[in-house]
């Protein structure tokens, strides 16, 4: 309590008297802003300058014990990109998130659509699922989905079974990369749709009732009032949707680690499993740094995509 | 004839959409409801061709397992204790800078600002090497210390870019009036806009909490030490070479669930009434 006696009283502050507050006054702001500044240089800006001259350097274990640095300008970059697995792993990576986005907004729009139209009940109940999908983290959505899809006594081969859909007892979904791939795209989009779903109904409960009325007046179907009404002015949110979807669904290393480890055959390795293979399991910590620095990059471009559209529907 | 057709096919429609409802809502649920359900089955009921839907009667067999052992517990500790320091850290750095962005004009704001949201969108997927490397040096890997570090600076970008949204809006008479009055800059700050933003900071610290309670692929990477392992790492370590201990890994896993879709509720019920709100006006 000492300072608040301490602290010089404001209280209609003759001119004179603020006048000769002013360098303090002046400093204040900052002071107020260095831990903030400090936290984030330090824990953040640094790092990325770290990445990017390490991509540059030839950085294993033995240089990282001997504390010995060899720069090697675009080697690494010349590896990386001459790398075959390397354009094996990225296409995937982007396919994978395609698959993903596409059908997140699809089923998305879906639920939102749903959601309006429905009876009170069923909307509280559809609502209350979506959010304990929503909360539900990350890491425990894959180790959850590991287990519905256990080979041996997962519920998912017990019910597709029994349902007559296949005769998969004792299939393992994770032996092949595509069954494993599906497995990945459900645990995603189940995850991501919630928020999606509930984005969207909120869109769609600022755009008036009697548009789609009028519409509705003049013979248009659902169909017709979606593509001429309702896309339109949701066009923005869409778009924000949309690449931050493209942005979380290409950082996806806890649900592959947890689940397949980039297995079968390195054959869900994406670009985020990728750089924990080469950099923490091999020790490439330079190569590793140029693959984050390029991934760095594209994510970047992409929010600035997103920037964009939040620019554009402030507008 | 015709209205009561029409009046039967709109029922119709409603009774559509309101089992698509609930299809999709079992659907989106069932993940949550089956890691609960074998949180509380005996091992015999979770190891078993034919799968028990219902755990009745139910065993807590696997819940007191996990609630017995000494790992638990200690990475319940790590967990909270890097949660706790970040919440609380994090809300003081970040209130003090929103204060300044806020209330304050100076040079070189407009540019800090600028840099906030630049900051946002750097991937933390794509870093997890120069951090494993600098705290390597540091001699800090393994140990908590570093996880917080890394996820102050995290949560700090965003949650100041909040706070000052939150700070703006109380209108600056009112602290004003209370220096008129004769409060010093410090009461100002205690006194009248402290409690007007405390719902800023109730919703800014459960942002830092489920980032920094969820987190799993730097906590995986940066703690290497089986003493330190904070919750995600705890829960990921059921997974073997050949199986995993599904019946302890998903008591472990609806525990540490609870809290977070608890303190999802609280934001999400204001998120909705914003919404509900906005569909009035339509």
């Amino acid at each position: 309590m000492g300072t608040i006696e301490a602290e010089p009283v404001i209280a209609s502050v003759p001119v004179q008297r603020a006048q000769r507050r002013r360098p303090r006054e002046r400093s204040l702001p900052y002071l107020l802003l260095l831990p903030a500044t400090v936290t984030v240089f330090l824990t953040l800006l640094y790092p990325v300058a770290t990445m990017l001259s390490l991509s540059f350097q030839r950085e294993n274990l033995a240089d990282l014990v001997t504390h010995t640095t060899t720069w090697v300008g675009l080697e690494n970059y010349r590896t990386v990109l001459t790398d075959r697995f390397f354009w094996t792993v990225l296409p995937r990576t982007l396919g994978f998130a395609a698959v993903c986005v596409g059908l997140t907004l699809v089923i998305g729009t879906g639920c939102a659509l749903l959601l309006q139209a429905a009876s009170r009940w069923a909307r509280t109940l559809l609502s209350l699922a979506l959010v304990a999908a929503w909360a539900t983290p990350v890491l425990i959505g894959a180790v959850v989905f590991k287990w519905l899809f256990d080979p041996e006594f997962g519920v998912i081969n017990y019910l597709a079974s029994s349902a007559g859909v296949c005769d998969c007892r004792h299939h393992s979904w994770f032996a092949d990369p595509w069954s494993a791939f599906a497995v990945l795209v459900a645990l995603v989009v189940w995850g991501a749709v919630p928020f999606v779903a509930l984005s969207i109904y909120a869109g769609l409960l600022t755009i008036a009732p009697e548009l789609a009325e009028a519409a509705r007046v003049d013979g248009a179907g659902p169909v017709r009032i979606f593509v001429s009404i309702i896309w339109p002015m949701l066009r923005p949110l869409y778009a924000i949707l949309t690449v931050l979807s493209v942005i979380w669904d290409t950082k996806v290393f806890p649900q592959v680690w947890l689940t397949t480890k980039g297995g079968p055959y390195q054959g869900t390795v994406m670009l985020g499993v990728y750089i924990y293979q080469k950099g923490i399991n091999n020790s490439q910590f330079g190569a590793a740094s140029t693959i984050a620095v390029l991934m760095t990059v594209m994510l970047l471009s992409l929010s600035w995509l997103y920037v964009r559209a939040m620019r554009d529907e402030a507008r | 004839m015709r209205a009561t057709g029409l009046t039967a096919t709109v029922a119709g429609r409603r009774r559509l959409v309101d089992g698509s409802c609930v299809v999709l809502a079992l659907i989106f649920v069932f993940p949550v409801y089956w890691m609960a359900s074998t949180a509380l089955k005996a091992d015999r009921d979770i190891v078993s061709y034919t799968p028990q839907f219902v755990p009745w009667p139910i065993d807590l067999s696997n819940l007191r397992q996990v609630l017995g052992d000494d790992t638990f517990w200690h990475a319940l500790r790590s967990s909270l204790l890097v949660t706790v320091a970040v919440v609380v850290a994090g809300t003081v750095v970040a209130l003090s800078a929103a204060v300044s962005l806020a209330r304050f004009r100076f040079r070189g704001r407009a540019g800090f600002v600028l840099a906030l949201i630049i900051v946002q969108m750097i991937p933390g997927e794509a870093l997890f090497i120069p951090y494993y490397l600098m705290l390597r040096n540091l001699g800090l890997l393994g140990h908590l210390t570093g996880l917080m570090l890394v996820y102050l600076s995290f949560t700090v970008p965003f949650t100041v870019w909040m706070l000052r949204g939150f700070v703006a809006a109380i209108p600056v008479e009112l602290e004003e009036a209370a220096a008129i009055d004769g409060a010093s800059r410090w009461q100002t700050f205690w006194r009248i806009l402290f409690p007007l933003v405390a719902p800023g900071l109730l919703a800014t610290s459960i942002f830092a909490f489920i980032t920094a309670w969820t987190e799993f692929t730097y906590a995986y990477v940066l703690i290497n030490d089986p003493a330190n392992y904070p919750l995600p790492v705890y829960i990921q370590s059921f997974i073997g070479r050949d199986s995993t201990a599904y019946g302890p890994q998903m008591a472990v896993a609806t525990l540490f669930t609870l809290p977070v879709i608890a303190f999802f509720l609280v934001v999400q019920r204001r998120a909705v009434a914003g919404m509900s709100a906005g569909a009035i006006k339509g």
